[in-house]
């Protein structure tokens, strides 16, 4: 505890679960936000439907919950789990209607039921990555941190090389997919930077604010390319390569068009950025 | 004895359970209140034509189409018709994947001639119920 108290006190561990929450929902979640058939589904669901869903899913996140949870220091009570219910819930509302906003799936026009059947269709799934994001990430960390005492911390080029694996596992499902173009259609140059903004925030409070593993640890690496800030963008920088790399080989590259192209790389650069992310915590 | 910063930790996560109640009741509240009220209205479509732009030698025809209903209509088939002056027309189609009540779509036709207000017809000509 004394490592948390350093960290800012019990504000600062609330605000650390509810990111870790979030992290994991979107390291599960992502691939459905990307999918085509979710906004639909959303759209053309009637309420009883939707309502259904999210009750379906309430009943394993609390028993998730219950048994891994998304808290570091999870309440070892069925009232706590219930608690923690609800907060995963609501994480993933949030989580995913910020992504759908970005993502232009949902906007100014949409009528307000509508985008509350969207958020609530897609949280449904996102919710049990939440339930679970300590339980996996935190021992992906754990392992990780072992594996670094042995062999004497992990350098640059471990740090990369994973971020590379994690994002090309994440973005290897999505990048085939019709849904890149369609959305790259859909963005304008700002959404695009509000995009690149979000998967760097990600990509940091996932490995340095989250409180996953040992952050104290990662912070005091001394590679020029270890230091929290650079190793953010370089591991970004591997993500959009990756996704680049990913959309040529499944020929969804609109190799014509430079911003075009770009876009592309970017929209997909989202997920693979979690995904890296989610690989350095195990190196 | 308690412990101030467990008090202070179990303060600060009440705090995060009460907003995420706020949050899960209002998103699950909007969903339950456009469902209370009432059986739901079937499609309907208004459109809306924009000023006809020239771009790159081609008469760009803008057309808003808002479902007027509460239910969804999927695969809504929109056809604008130009009738010319010599009797021969022009025909283009537009296919909108889903649109849900209450939303707004805008679509642009494009035309080889100058489309005339007066001798453009934009209709919806078919679409399904998912």
């Amino acid at each position: 505890m004394a490592g948390t108290a350093r960290t800012g006190g019990e504000w600062q561990l609330a605000l650390n679960d509810v990111l870790r929450g979030a992290t994991g929902g979107l390291l599960f979640g992502i691939p459905l936000l990307y999918t085509m058939e979710m906004w639909w589904l959303g759209e053309t669901a009637g309420a009883a439907r939707v309502l259904l869903a999210l009750l379906a899913a309430a009943v394993p996140v609390f028993v998730l919950v219950d048994t891994a949870g998304f808290r570091r220091a999870p309440g070892t009570t069925r009232f706590g789990a219930l608690v923690d219910t609800v907060v995963a819930l609501a994480i993933a509302f949030v989580t995913c209607a910020m992504v759908l906003l970005l993502l232009q799936r949902i906007d100014i026009g949409t009528p307000l039921p509508v985008a509350a059947s969207m958020v609530l269709y897609q949280a449904a799934p996102f919710a049990l990555g939440v339930a679970v994001a300590q339980d996996v990430l935190g021992r992906a960390s754990a392992d990780g941190e072992r594996r670094s005492r042995d062999d004497g911390g992990p350098g640059t080029v471990a740090d990369l090389g994973a971020a590379a694996i994690g994002a090309a596992f994440v973005a290897l499902s999505i990048a085939p997919t019709e849904e890149i173009p369609m959305l790259t259609a859909a963005l304008e140059g700002s959404w695009l930077a509000l995009l690149v903004a979000l998967s760097l925030l990600l990509s940091y409070a996932v490995v340095f604010a989250a409180g996953f593993g040992d952050e104290q640890g990662r912070r005091e690496q001394e590679g020029v390319l270890q230091r929290p800030l650079t190793e953010t963008v370089a591991a970004y920088v591997v993500a959009l390569a990756v996704s680049a790399l990913l959309l040529l080989f499944f020929d969804n590259l609109d190799v014509d068009s430079v911003p075009s192209l770009l876009a592309q790389v970017v929209v997909l650069g989202l997920p693979a950025s979690i995904g890296g992310a989610a690989g350095r915590l195990a190196v | 004895m308690t412990d101030p910063m467990a008090e202070n930790r179990a303060r600060a996560e009440w705090v995060v359970f009460g907003i995420s109640c706020l949050i899960v009741a209002l998103v699950v509240g909007v969903v339950l209140v456009d469902w209370l009220a009432g059986p739901l209205r079937p499609p309907a479509f208004s459109l809306e034509q924009s000023a006809v732009e020239r771009r790159e030698g081609q008469w760009h025809l803008p057309v808003a189409v808002t479902n007027t209903g509460d239910e969804t209509a999927t695969q809504l088939q929109v056809r604008a018709t130009v009738e010319h002056p010599d009797g021969s027309s022009d025909t283009a189609d537009q296919v909108i994947d889903f649109i849900a009540g209450g939303e707004e779509v805008e679509l642009t036709f494009v035309f080889g001639e100058r489309p005339e207000r007066d001798r453009v017809t934009v209709a919806v000509v078919a679409y399904q119920e998912p």
